[in-house]
């Protein structure tokens, strides 16, 4: 005989267990709504387009329009000083027909010219001396965190976000890299899914004017002590030219708050382009 | 009414269902009285096991076994309102939810229960009230401190805040309130200072989730996310991230009352579980525990790890009422009857109900100590 079979009824409870139930399920609605409510509130307005739908668009003048009984200004002079490389000449070609008495002269190409000058840096240089790859970034826009000869990371002097650029030899493809850090960032970003927003389209993924591949993703990223901090989003590229597989990637932290008359992440992206224009694949030629 | 030994603590008990000292049902004793069967059942439920991993038992053992049932009810319809949430999507909704799940629950409890109906209802409102405004301070402190992750060389100075660091904190906070209450001498129950180490706990938890999550609410009614993962992430933080918090502090407060409110000769009656150092570590070591499975794991693995971790905390915490309150019984003698405020059935008035294994310590101090009416004595008889 083990524990009794039909123990005896309860005692009357103070309150019912409708009253318990509801008022339980109540609360919980009523903390919703107020939750609701706070995030409406909240909520980040949807960026301003540059151009109406439908109409031309083009960039406002930046002077103020000439009365036309006035003469028009003179061109800008160019600059003095002489470009130090003359520009290289272009092709040589020798004409199908020869006029009457005229005789072929054989065409010399031109050796191509080699400058001597010092790089033309518009930020600070930043040099992978194992892999021979190089871009230029600007400290007052991002701070170097970390360092390695494949990998430098930046954080964003002004907005809460990251960008990584890490290259490997040519044997990993661009998706493969892309895998991979994608891999990094679910370590610290729950619930990952492709932004699907036309406003956050990647358009013609290309670094150092090479051609790539990429996306863009959201999730809600992680404090280092596991709790959710804030919605994040997550810009990956990369390309290769054959030796070198780069990928550049730009987190976000908060994507769609505006800032101006954008987003966030548009921000951000704008400020990377920087790295993706100087980035130099192969610093030996 | 001639006596019985009971199995279970030994003593010379009247022959009931269920002994009045330890509340272990007396019916093998009573079917063979040479048959001793060591089965454990928790004293503030007795149709259950003392190792069961029950929620709503341990962290409510002053509710009667009906309106258990009605708290089990509550827990799963707001696990599916949050799961709910999650699922379609609107993830700062299902956060909120998920932060106030299980402190709702205790506020429910303390209202429904009215354990301190003779004492100012501020006590345990400002034990709650101290959670919250110490749950909202370190949930700006970690905003500041704690930072986010991400790329780049792993520091193991951060790794270390983060994850041990932190959860110290937490554990220093949540258990601050209560202490001050300790000096208190008519809060003198191992019940009052599980009941104020958890009650501090799961308001510390709900409002730093809050707090340090405040972004997500900014980032509209349904950011995008997958949700399936977010529902594993609103299980972690509703569920099991309050029940250790609140095991581990619930379990600590109790030694610590046991240690300087019981009486002398019981101080270590429990061994390691009934001294305050031995319960320190123990409760340091499993928000630590927790801490680093949240810095270290992914979600999935993270989640199963803090799920065992809670297992453990609930079954010590468990263990400590359950032992406490055999421990109390011993120091109380027999005095006349009274009606059991969980079956309404007349026992000597004890420990624990002859009729249906209640502890009666762990009903509210008022059902305790009412008289027996005049009916209720002609019953007994």
């Amino acid at each position: 005989m083990g524990f009794p079979s039909a123990p005896p009824p309860p005692a009357p409870t103070r309150k019912s267990s409708t009253t318990i139930i509801a008022l339980f399920v109540g609360g919980m609605l009523a903390l919703a709504i107020l939750a609701v409510v706070f995030v409406l509130f909240n909520q980040p307005k949807a960026p301003e387009a540059d151009c109406e739908p439908g109409k031309v668009c083009a960039p406002q003048p930046s002077l103020p329009p000439v009365p036309s009984n006035q003469p028009s200004p003179l061109p800008s002079p160019l600059p003095s000083v002489q470009p130090s490389v003359q520009p290289s000449p272009g092709p040589t070609t020798v004409p199908a027909t020869l006029p009457p008495g005229a005789s072929a002269t054989p065409v010399v190409p031109a050796p191509t010219p080699v400058s001597n000058s010092p790089i033309v840096l518009s930020g600070e240089l930043w040099q992978s001396s194992a892999l021979n790859y190089s871009f230029e970034y600007d400290p007052n826009r991002w701070s170097l965190q970390d360092s390695t000869d494949d990998t430098a990371v930046f954080y964003s002097v002004r907005y809460d976000a990251q960008l990584v650029i890490r290259a490997v030899p040519a044997q990993t493809s661009p998706a493969e890299l892309i895998a991979q850090q994608l891999a990094v960032v679910d370590t610290f970003m729950v619930g990952r899914v492709k932004d699907t927003d036309d406003y956050d389209a990647l358009l013609g993924p290309s670094i150092g004017y090479v051609d790539g591949e990429g996306d863009v993703w959201s999730g809600v990223v992680l404090s280092n002590d596991g709790t959710p901090v804030a919605p994040g989003g997550v810009t990956v590229m990369a390309a290769t030219d054959g030796r070198l597989t780069v990928s550049v990637l730009v987190l976000v932290g908060s994507p769609d708050a505006q800032v101006g008359s954008g987003t966030q992440q548009h921000r951000v992206r704008g400020q990377a382009d920087e790295f993706l224009k100087s980035f130099d694949w192969d610093t030996r030629s | 009414m001639d006596d019985i030994t009971c199995n279970q603590c030994g003593n010379q008990v009247p022959r009931l269902k269920f002994c009045i000292r330890c509340g272990d049902p007396l019916a093998d004793e009573l079917a063979a009285e040479s048959v001793r069967e060591d089965r454990r059942r928790f004293a503030a439920a007795p149709d259950e096991r003392l190792n069961a991993v029950s929620l709503v038992s341990t962290f409510f053992p002053q509710l009667p076994r009906a309106e258990m049932r009605t708290f089990r009810l509550a827990f799963a319809v707001g696990v599916a309102i949050v799961v709910g949430l999650a699922l379609l999507g609107f993830y700062p909704i299902a956060l909120a939810s998920a932060a106030v799940l299980v402190p709702l629950l205790f506020v429910l409890y303390l209202w429904d229960v009215d354990i301190y109906e003779d004492e100012p209802r501020l006590v345990i409102g400002a034990t709650m009230l101290w959670g919250v405004v110490a749950g909202v301070a370190y949930g700006w402190l970690a905003r500041g401190q704690v930072t986010a992750s991400g790329f780049g060389h792993t520091d193991l100075a951060d790794t270390l805040v983060a994850a041990v660091g932190m959860p110290l904190l937490e554990g220093v906070l949540m258990i601050a309130g209560p202490l001050v209450l300790l000096r208190w001498p008519r809060f003198n129950d191992v019940l009052d200072g599980a009941t104020f180490g958890a009650a501090s706990a799961v308001s510390f938890s709900g409002a730093h989730l809050i707090v340090q999550s405040l972004a997500i609410f900014s980032a509209g009614l349904r950011p995008a996310g997958d949700p399936l993962l977010s529902v594993i992430q609103m299980l972690s933080l509703g569920v099991l991230q309050p029940v250790i918090a609140a095991g581990a502090i619930g379990a600590f407060a109790a030694a610590l009352w046991l240690r300087y409110r019981a009486p002398v000769t019981d101080r270590h009656a429990l061994g390691l579980v009934g001294q305050p150092v031995a319960a320190l570590l123990g409760a340091a070591a499993l928000l630590v525990a927790a801490g680093l499975s949240k810095t270290l794991l992914m979600l999935i693995p993270q989640t199963l790890v803090l799920a065992a971790i809670a297992a453990v905390a609930l079954l010590w915490l468990r263990r400590a009422l359950h032992l406490g309150l055999l421990q109390e019984s011993r120091e109380v003698a027999v005095e006349g009857d009274m009606r059991c405020p969980n079956c309404g059935l007349m026992t000597p008035q004890h420990t624990f109900c002859g009729q249906c294994g209640i502890s009666l310590r762990a009903v509210p101090a008022a059902r305790r100590s009412a008289k027996p009416d005049s009916a209720a004595k002609a019953e007994a008889d």
